[in-house]
């Protein structure tokens, strides 16, 4: 009889510690789950930003990809930080949780920063990607070197 | 004999949650992130240095490294084409690899009289991520300039 008991405790044991042992895998696996969709989110998002049309240079009305036309977006930066309503709520569905940035840098290392987005909520975590891109100036019709930086907030 | 039993079945189990183990953490880590930005970093950031114009009047990086190369007739603020280029890169390279902790090879090959040449960690005979090159002709100038880019790992 208590040979038997010790048996069950025995096989119980097991089954607990096997049980515990696959969800611990199992979170481990859901973990690099959730960050592997964390970083297709932020490269989904700079994609966006970076081929967004409303502030692509234009040249005999085709755009050119890779390249920011400055006034184009210091002035979506204005409509989307000083609307509300219809604009605000598109570019949010569109950018979510996130800042979207360019940094323009002189041939002397003068940095200046132009922001065209910035929704941070209640986030405790980010990730972030960069690409270089031309800013273009129609006024002085001058092509300056700049980042543009996406972060996204979890 | 139960116990034989026992043994058996904790050890078919041990050997079932090492072999899981040795599994996942074997498994190379996905990088999805990090190996898209950086096969975009590259030719992005080539195609934009050459297009930039740097604060030399009108002249792009590109014009100046092709008058580097042939006649040295362009001046900007004081100095020469190829100290211009030379000076210029380093900040877009430093503002670009070195602020966002990215290894990196830059190199300007065939200029006749300067070598242009900034790298950090990283050299092409390293195991590298991505390259990007650009050939730059000097016509109606004899050669061409290559620009380079590698980006380690």
């Amino acid at each position: 009889m208590g040979e038997s008991i010790a048996i069950i405790v025995i096989v119980l044991l097991l089954i607990v510690g096997s049980m515990v042992f696959y969800a611990k895998i199992k979170a481990a696996s859901i973990g690099e789950k959730k960050s592997l969709f964390q970083e297709l989110d932020v490269i989904k998002l700079s994609q966006v930003a970076y081929g967004l049309s409303e502030v692509q240079c234009s040249f005999a009305e085709v755009s050119d990809y890779g390249c920011i036309d400055i006034l184009k977006f210091t002035y979506l930066s204005n409509l989307i930080n000083t609307s509300s309503g219809k604009t605000y709520f598109y570019y949010r569905e569109l950018f979510g949780t996130s800042k979207i940035y360019l940094k323009s840098i002189n041939n002397t290392g003068g940095v200046t920063y132009y922001e065209l987005y910035h929704n941070k909520r209640n986030s405790t975590g980010n990730s972030s990607t960069f690409m270089p891109t031309i800013i273009y100036n129609p006024i002085t019709v001058h092509n300056t070197f700049g980042i543009l930086t996406v972060v996204k907030y979890d | 004999m139960e116990i034989m039993g026992l043994i058996v079945i904790v050890v078919l189990l041990a050997l079932s949650m090492f072999f899981v183990v040795i599994f996942k953490t074997t498994q190379p880590k996905k990088e999805i992130q990090k190996s898209f930005s950086d096969d975009q970093l590259a030719s992005k950031f080539l195609i934009t240095t050459l297009k930039t114009s740097a604060g030399c009047r009108d002249y792009t990086i590109e014009s100046l490294i092709q008058d580097c190369a042939t006649d040295r007739r362009i001046s900007c603020n004081g100095v020469d084409s190829c100290e211009f280029v030379k000076n210029t890169t380093k900040v877009f390279v430093n503002e670009t690899f070195v602020k966002y902790n990215s290894k990196y090879n830059f190199t300007i090959e065939n200029l006749p009289t300067v070598n242009i040449t900034f790298s950090d960690s990283c050299s092409p005979k390293n195991i590298n991520r991505d390259l990007a090159w650009q050939p730059l002709t000097l016509y109606p100038h004899h050669g061409t300039v290559i620009v380079k880019i590698y980006i380690c790992k």
